[in-house]
């Protein structure tokens, strides 16, 4: 059988592992009752509600980190001219849907806008085909 | 430092399960239906068809500009170094076939025909190279009435019949000493290119793969002309080998037509076909031309089917491809005798792309099809790298592109 990769657990220092465990803790109070599950309670709705609970997090975690990325992205050069936008591309920035493996997210990228083409576009995506 | 996304609606991962799901199972409603139920991802099957298209079209534009830069290389050409040794390195190419319909033309199928599709298929193989002939006389698979009934039409099977050879009569497999090389890697590529564009592909990804510098190499197909010119101005230093089951094929076929008991046919044949096996065409061509005067020269308007036709045709394919039927040789040196993977490979490869249902436009959507369940069929997993490794682009299909155009208001 080979290696299964959803079994990798990232190294987390000790503290993030408490503070993991700790939210462990209450979400599963949250699903449950601080009694933890009926006696009647079957295994699929456990990981039903763990699997949801993990698809939550994950949504989450790329919310948060791609607002982090973003930041590098205050301005912009033009992929097709190279002139530089330097006004606020965070501002400017625009939201829209993304389909993850976890779920949809609010994807927000930060927008420039060329002088001289007069065209918007997004530097955090990279690239330059069309 | 950037996040590698388009405009599209999904993310890169979700985006790959999608299409390596479309490139697996028949249909892209079967695909749709399993991303949502298995992978709970959802998706119509129209969408994840124009994905499909879209990252199959990239595929082929990939390939394009590798051919090129392959074709305009200075000559004389350094052969890429192979990443892992090749003991033997196996080229096999031949065809087969999509039902296409007009591209452009609106909803339904308009103008629908089939197209031919060029397959090829790249082996590397392990050494099973000797100092004799490993295995002489005709396999046992080639004597068997029953097994050969499904590949030669017209074969009759009797009760009792002495000629079936059983698995058992003919020994465990594991006593018999392994004289077929076995594929250990294999990439492909397919396309409804012509066959000197398709050649020269075949070439680029024959070069990315380090098979011009294998130890020993083999090109393996049926007797098609141009599959053997691919052969001449691409892989001139391959042993060009005739695949045995076609040459069985053909020998049968005349066989019939020169004997009208059952019994006889199944004897010459057999007499005939390991003659073949044995390295000696020739002699079954002298053979086949002292017995077509018995029947009579065909006329130049003879009929597929008119006997006379069919053994002055086999007489003029074993002729053709005498020089590539030294099977003894091959099998001393453990070379393919056959192109069973490569057949093996078409009829996956169909798995996917042919049906009396599947019409695919005759342009982009065909060729992209082809690149999609042909690169889903490779080891090194490239349809895969692909999809992770794409760029990303920094517009987006509702960004204004051009000033507004001004129209008539009416």
């Amino acid at each position: 059988m080979g290696m299964d990769s959803r079994n990798e657990d990232l190294a987390l220092p000790p503290l993030a592992k408490q503070k993991f465990q700790e939210l462990v803790a209450l979400l599963a109070e949250t699903g449950f009752g601080p009694e933890g599950p009926s006696p009647d309670t079957d295994f699929a709705t456990i990981e039903r509600f763990g699997h949801q609970a993990g698809q939550m997090l994950g949504r989450a975690i790329d919310v948060h980190l791609v607002a982090q990325h973003a930041e590098h992205f205050q301005e912009g050069v033009c992929p097709t001219c190279g002139a530089t936008d330097d006004s606020n591309a965070l501002a400017r920035g625009k939201t829209r849907p993304l389909q993850t493996q976890d779920g949809t997210i609010p994807l927000a990228e930060p927008a420039c806008r060329c002088p001289k083409c007069d065209r918007t576009f997004f530097p955090s995506a990279d690239g330059v085909t069309d | 430092m950037a996040l590698r996304i388009d405009g599209g609606s999904y993310s890169p991962l979700v985006l790959t399960k999608a299409v390596v799901a479309a490139a697996h199972v028949p249909s892209y409603p079967v695909g749709a239906k399993l991303l949502e139920v298995v992978g709970g991802i959802s998706i119509s099957s129209r969408h994840l068809n124009n994905l499909t298209v879209k990252v199959g079209s990239e595929m082929a534009a990939d390939r394009d500009a590798c051919t090129a830069a392959y074709s305009e290389q200075p000559l004389p050409r350094k052969p890429c170094q192979p990443k892992t040794p090749i003991a033997l390195a196996c080229v096999s190419v031949d065809g087969g076939r999509m039902q296409t319909r007009l591209d452009g033309g609106g909803p339904g199928v308009h103008d629908p025909h089939w197209r031919e599709t060029k397959n090829a298929l790249f082996s590397r193989m392990n050494d099973v190279s000797s100092e004799k002939d490993p295995h002489p006389e005709l396999p046992a698979c080639f004597r068997d009435r029953h097994r050969m009934k499904k590949l030669l039409p017209g074969v009759e099977t009797l009760e009792g019949d002495l000629t079936t050879v059983p698995q058992e009569a003919a020994g465990p497999r594991s006593q018999h000493p392994k004289w077929r090389p076995e594929s250990l890697f294999r990439t492909s590529i397919s396309s409804l290119a012509k066959s000197d564009t398709f050649g020269t592909m075949m070439a680029a990804e024959a070069d990315s793969r380090g098979f011009y510098r294998a130890a020993n190499r083999a090109f393996v197909c049926d007797g098609l002309p141009y599959n053997w010119t691919i052969q001449k101005t691409h892989f001139p230093t391959f042993v060009p080998i005739l695949d045995f089951v076609h040459a069985v094929e053909h020998l049968y076929a005349a066989v019939r037509c020169l004997r009208s008991n059952d019994e006889d046919i199944w004897c010459l044949h057999l007499e005939w076909a390991e003659a073949c096996w044995q390295g000696r065409v020739r002699r079954v061509i002298e053979q086949l031309r002292v017995e077509q005067p018995r029947i009579g020269e065909p006329p130049c308007d003879a009929d597929e089917n008119d006997p006379r036709k069919i053994v002055a045709d086999t007489i003029g394919y074993l002729q053709n491809n005498a020089s590539r039927m030294d099977y003894p040789t091959y099998r001393r040196q453990g070379l393919p005798t056959t192109s069973s993977l490569m057949e093996s490979f078409v009829k996956e490869l169909n798995y996917r792309v042919k049906g009396t249902e599947k019409f695919w436009n005759d342009g982009r959507s065909g060729e992209a099809i082809l690149q999609i369940r042909a690169a889903a069929l490779c080891d090194d997993h490239r349809l895969e790298s692909h999809l992770q490794n794409r760029p990303g682009n920094p517009f987006r299909p509702n960004a204004r592109r051009h000033p507004p155009a001004v129209t008539n208001a009416s």
